[in-house]
């Protein structure tokens, strides 16, 4: 009996290991009962009561029309929108739909003259639209968001060369159609709208 | 007249008594593992459907090669800007999104999955619509609540059965149903601020967008100014009624329905991505525990009926007894089912 009060037996590690399991496991224990009853205690209920009142204040804010109200409760709020994820705006086809038809060509020019063109390729409208709708969403940003041109078009000189070409130009050209409304024959205006054109000079 | 006076007099004891009920009731947690087993899979959708674009429209040297400078934004791909991260975090979703799914340490899962959903949002968000954004906030709100408490392998190694609950307060779906009608009513407001959805021709635009198509209706359709008028009204309608009339038991199974079909006739016309499976997760924090509770007695009885048509000899069982719907404990189970019907 008397060796096993001696720190370095090894039954006295056994014991230590063993207490320190069930010691392990006895706070594991707390942690999950805790975590169990904490949304029916009075505090659990009101930390939760806080944080659905957050959330829904800025899924309401967030999407409010600009208004003296707005304009108050967002700088505040949208530390906590932003960083969480809870922005949110809902503008599904409004407050319009686009009405023309948009069709992307990305040029290339080669040092010999030859024209090589970029377009969103067609898909199989099962298996493709999982890819597809997000490079027709970037389109979409392309006019809202001007600053993208150049990273895309950079992206497209080096899809349709090789490190041994020399291209000399990159246009990103937007040609349009618009959509006459329901109930009215013929076809709308065309136009074509240069995005953006950079002559290359190095590599992209 | 006193007793009018007295019942229209409304005491803050009361506000918070009704506050606590609407979302602090205990409930058999069924609702929140439905939601979390649909989340799951359309979950897993989402991810197998950013592989190919994982590159091309992700990766730091693909078409844009760095994310937009936004206050408070943070990420994964912020920290660690590599294709390598880029496709460790695509498996790392995969992989949780499944575990969502089951309800394999459920609430790890959809803490992984909600970082993850965030982080691939935020590296490059033109690429991401209305349906990722619904997706995003899905897996914050499971993230914050005890989504293994049913329907889990989590619920299994605690009670001993897949198809079992936990009783919790209600508050997680309460909240994924508000910001479903906050999606609807948020959305309504936005189209009555236009004036094609006023003048009844947005739906003809939407449905002529030839990048969008999927499988369009015929042009006699789209151009007909009557139809659309239809349709464009009926779409908004629809949108106000589920945004409103849900929270009315007698017209949700209605409005369910009308919205149903509304996101499936997008679907099947229009390329919007995730958008409709997302919404439908949302939809299923409608069903009530009672319904989740017996849904595989249900199927069960449900795919008994063709097979006793075709053994007419061998009629289904009629000794089925329909299961109770107990909300009074604290675990729920399918009650005492014969050994062939157990789903541990």
């Amino acid at each position: 009996m008397a060796e096993k009060g001696l720190g370095t037996s090894p039954d006295r590690k056994e014991g230590d290991l063993r207490w320190t399991a069930e010691r392990v496991a006895a706070v594991q224990r707390h942690l999950r009962e805790f975590a169990n009853s904490f949304d029916r205690s009075p505090m659990g209920e009101g930390a939760i009561s806080a944080l659905i009142v957050v959330v829904l204040l800025i899924g309401v804010v967030w999407n409010m029309p600009e208004s003296a109200i707005k304009r108050l409760l967002v700088p505040p709020l949208e530390p906590i929108a932003v960083s969480t994820g809870l922005d949110q705006y809902w503008t599904m086809y409004a407050p319009d739909p686009p009405q023309r038809l948009e069709n992307l060509e990305i040029h290339v020019t080669m040092a010999d003259g030859a024209d090589r063109v970029w377009t969103v390729q067609p898909r199989d409208p099962i298996v493709g639209v999982g890819a597809h709708h997000r490079w027709r969403k970037l389109k979409e940003s392309l006019t809202s968001e001007p600053q993208i041109r150049a990273d895309w078009a950079h992206w497209v000189v080096r899809q349709l060369t090789a490190p041994s070409e020399r291209p000399v130009q990159v246009r990103m050209i937007l040609k349009t159609e618009v959509l006459p409304p329901p109930g009215v024959d013929g076809t709308g205006k065309t136009a074509t709208e240069t995005l953006y054109d950079e002559t290359l000079s190095g590599p992209t | 007249m006193t007793g009018n006076s007295h019942a229209l007099r409304l005491r803050p004891s009361d506000i918070g008594e009704a506050w606590q009920a609407f979302w602090f009731r205990p409930q058999p947690m069924y609702t929140l593992g439905l939601v979390r087993m649909g989340f799951g899979a359309v979950a897993v959708l989402w991810t197998l459907w950013l592989l190919p674009v994982l590159n091309d429209l992700l990766a730091p040297d693909g078409a844009i090669t760095t994310p937009p400078s936004i206050r408070y934004t943070w990420g994964v791909f912020a920290v660690w800007p590599t294709s390598q991260a880029l496709l460790i975090g695509w498996a790392v979703l995969l992989m949780a999104a499944i575990a969502l799914a089951i309800g394999w340490h459920s609430r790890l899962a959809a803490v992984l999955v909600v970082i993850l959903i965030l982080s691939f949002h935020r590296r490059d968000p033109y690429i991401f619509n209305a349906g990722d954004i619904v997706m995003r906030l899905e897996a914050l709100f499971l993230a914050l609540s005890p989504c293994g408490a049913a329907l889990s392998l989590d619920q299994r190694r605690r009670a001993g059965a897949f198809w079992s609950a936990q009783s919790r307060p209600v508050w997680p779906v309460r909240l994924l149903q508000i910001q479903m009608s906050i999606i609807y009513l948020a959305s309504v407001q936005t189209k009555l601020s236009g004036q094609t959805w006023l003048q009844g021709t947005a739906v003809s635009y939407a449905l002529r967008l030839e990048d969008m198509q999927r499988f369009p209706p015929p042009d006699w359709v789209t151009t007909n100014a009557l139809i659309m008028n239809v349709a464009t009204w009926g779409a908004i309608a629809v949108e106000l009624a589920v945004g409103i009339l849900i929270w009315n038991q007698r017209f949700r199974p209605w409005v369910l329905a009308a919205g149903v079909a509304l996101h499936l006739g997008i679907d099947i016309s229009i390329e919007v991505g995730i958008f409709s499976y997302a919404m439908f997760v949302l939809y299923l924090a409608w069903i009530s525990p009672e319904t989740v509770q017996r849904l595989p007695d249900t199927l069960r009885q449900a795919a008994a009926k063709p097979v006793a048509v075709l053994r007419r000899d061998h009629p289904p069982d009629s000794t089925a007894v329909p299961v109770p719907h107990p909300i009074d404990g604290h675990e729920h189970r399918l009650s005492e089912p014969p050994a062939e019907k157990s789903l541990r």
